[in-house]
């Protein structure tokens, strides 16, 4: 086991490299730090030959990307050419909203997802399993901005005003309430309602299909059946042997798609002005700051590789038979 | 999981039932055997799929609606009419008005032209890649295998999105034009084909009726393309199916976003942009096209599913929906 983990984090280190790479070469050949402000008035074409000096634009490729590394991997990310902020802190707390808000989301899902997947596969072509299968299928075929906008239009402000109520019961948009000091949980609350449940959507739908699949596997397997005959009782037999192994495949999944929170919130963040990596990265796009948008690619493609290398891991762990493929 | 074998003796039931009572040379009845292809055998399963016959015919009325919206409709998509903005779903407008008077409803059929075009021509490109990359790398293993893969990994992890605003930002200076979209979205949509059809690749190519063909002396090119690929038809077929909802709903979340087609060409996805500002003034322009975007990933992805117990009997993974 120990062999096969080291062998899997040290195999992730050259996919690291690589990465970082083309991700450099990429950004750098699609888009130009000193354009955005080249078009101010403030700036005179010899200040704009200092910019690209002091930036280090100026050096061969190679030692560019060998500095950058060298920063980057120490925290030093450079400051932001619009605001002139360091882009380090300002990422990492957004990237703190964002996990937040994906958290909650998948934790949400997961929830709802495997409970109506294990009830599916236990009356399955009952009627609930239909429902629960054109629910799947309508939350995966659900544009997921429309359904923010719907939600927004009918939670946000049909409800406030149906019930003619002076606050909304949920926001539409922040994370707080402006004013309210400290970490106020209700208001926070209010806040991540929305956003959550439009993560949701999609992602039951996913999950549900998910454990339905893996549990009616395990439900015809035989080491259910020697549990039975070896007389354990039925709500034994399901919980601690059947959904145990069923939820396996699914653990696997939940690894992928937390890797895939801090680059994959854009559209839920950029309606519900959810101050995370998503408004971050467009914000940066849209005013042309794009010495902020290297760190951030750099971010989301290490989270993505870091959870696949977590849900290897956590397959083999918990599932001895493939630990060798 | 249903029991396809029982469902394969009913079938061949109801065959028995339907066949003419013919008699054979003995003057005894013949018991029905009548062959038939692939062909037919996945058209009878299809056929049961009832939702998905009337999602087909839901997709047939939608594209010829978006086909003929110049006949079908007296306005043109940018024709502004001061006298009718903003108007509530009326007699001559069917969907309402926008703050420019233009009518919603013909929008919604122009949009779709651009929708629907983008999302088919995607899967299908996409599903061409894709299929290429996957035969190549199932098919010769090796070092080959390593390298494509790999590549189809780096184009996995990163962001989805990301990679298609940056390549957007590449395109812009001149506005993007529908086939920018196209060939933008192709480049990142090819990855799940690959994979399917290296897995059907990696265990067809272990078959005997390969080894058969390998022994009578078939070339690898006669090999791929003769006795294969035509049986990893039924899984790529779907698998772009699949993604023309995918397609369509990354279109319009990219026209959304404000990086996809510019107005004034309308697009489902940049209709929905702009309604976003008359929210609470003018909620109808965000209901259809909305809406229409979920019919049709909806009525696409049944479509995809009917056309997987048609084609892909064996491959009934619940799983994937």
């Amino acid at each position: 086991m120990w062999r096969y983990v080291v062998r899997r984090v040290l195999f992730s280190i050259p996919v690291l490299l690589i990465s970082s790479v083309l991700v450099f070469v990429v950004i750098k050949a699609t888009t130009d730090p000193v354009a955005a402000v080249s078009l101010s008035p403030r700036f005179r074409p010899e200040d704009l030959v200092q910019l690209r000096i002091d930036l280090g634009l100026d050096r061969p490729p190679v030692v560019q990307y060998l500095s950058w590394l060298g920063d980057f991997v120490q925290g030093d990310w450079g400051n932001s050419i619009i605001t002139n902020r360091p882009v380090y802190p300002d990422m990492m707390e957004a990237l703190g909203n964002t996990i937040l808000l994906g958290l909650a989301g998948v934790g949400v899902s997961l929830l709802i997802g495997v409970g109506v997947g294990i009830y599916s596969a236990l009356r399955q072509y009952s009627f609930f399993d239909y429902l629960a299968t054109g629910a799947a299928f309508l939350g995966l075929s659900m544009p997921t901005f429309w359904f923010a906008l719907m939600l927004q239009l009918i939670l946000g402000v049909y409800l406030t005003r149906w019930f003619g109520l002076t606050k909304p019961i949920f926001y539409t948009t922040g994370m707080s309430t402006p004013g309210v000091e400290g970490f106020d949980i209700v208001d926070r609350l209010q806040h991540i309602t929305l956003p959550t449940i439009v993560l949701a959507v999609q992602i039951i739908a996913v999950y549900s299909r998910y454990m339905r699949a893996s549990m009616l596997e395990v439900l015809q397997s035989d080491f259910l059946r020697t549990a039975r005959a070896k007389g354990v009782r039925e709500r034994r037999v399901l919980v601690r042997h059947g959904m145990r192994n069923a939820l396996i495949p699914l653990t696997t999944q939940v690894a992928l798609d937390v890797g895939s929170i801090a680059g994959g919130l854009i559209i839920t963040e950029t309606i519900f002005s959810w101050p995370g990596m998503g408004r971050l990265f467009i914000s940066a796009i849209d005013l042309g700051d794009y010495t902020v948008v290297l760190p951030w690619v750099m971010v989301t493609v290490t989270f993505v590789i870091l959870f696949n290398l977590v849900a290897d891991i956590m397959y083999a762990a918990l599932d001895p038979r493939i630990r060798y493929a | 999981m249903r029991d396809d074998l029982d469902e394969e003796r009913g079938r061949a039931g109801d065959l028995a039932d339907e066949a003419p009572a013919a008699t054979g040379p003995m003057g005894l009845p013949e018991v029905a055997t009548q062959t038939m292809t692939q062909r037919q055998l996945a058209w009878r399963r299809f056929k049961r799929h009832k939702l998905a016959i009337v999602c087909a015919g839901i997709l047939v009325v939608i594209t010829l609606a978006t086909i003929l919206a110049g006949v079908i409709s007296p306005f043109g998509f940018a024709q502004l009419n001061l006298d009718a903005l903003t108007q509530s779903p009326n007699l001559p407008h069917l969907m309402g008005t926008d703050t420019l008077g233009r009518d919603e409803f013909t929008r919604v059929l122009y949009g779709g032209r651009i929708s629907l075009l983008v999302g088919i021509t995607v899967a299908v490109s996409a599903g061409v890649i894709g299929t290429v990359v996957g035969a190549l790398a199932g098919y010769y293993g090796r070092w080959i295998d390593n390298l494509l893969m790999r590549m189809t990994d780096l184009f996995l992890a990163i962001p989805f999105l990301v990679t298609l605003v940056i390549a957007s930002i590449a395109l812009r200076g001149a506005v993007p034009t529908p086939w920018d979209i196209v060939i933008v979205l192709t480049l990142f949509f090819w990855m799940p084909e690959a994979r399917i059809v290296r897995g059907l690749f990696l265990s067809l190519k272990e078959k005997e009726f390969v080894e058969a063909a390998r022994s009578l002396g078939a070339s690898n090119r006669r090999i791929i393309f003769r006795h294969i690929l035509p049986n990893a038809m039924g899984p790529i077929i779907v698998g772009v199916t699949l993604a023309v909802a995918a397609a369509i709903l990354t279109e319009s979340a990219l026209s959304f976003l404000g990086f996809g087609v510019q107005p004034p060409t309308p697009t489902w996805g940049n209709m929905l942009s702009e309604a976003r500002n008359q929210i609470t003034a003018a909620p109808w322009l965000l209901w259809f096209p909305g809406l229409m975007i979920l019919v049709t990933s909806l009525c696409v992805n049944f479509l995809g599913d009917g056309l997987r117990d048609a084609l892909d009997p064996h491959q009934r993974l619940e799983a994937n929906v």
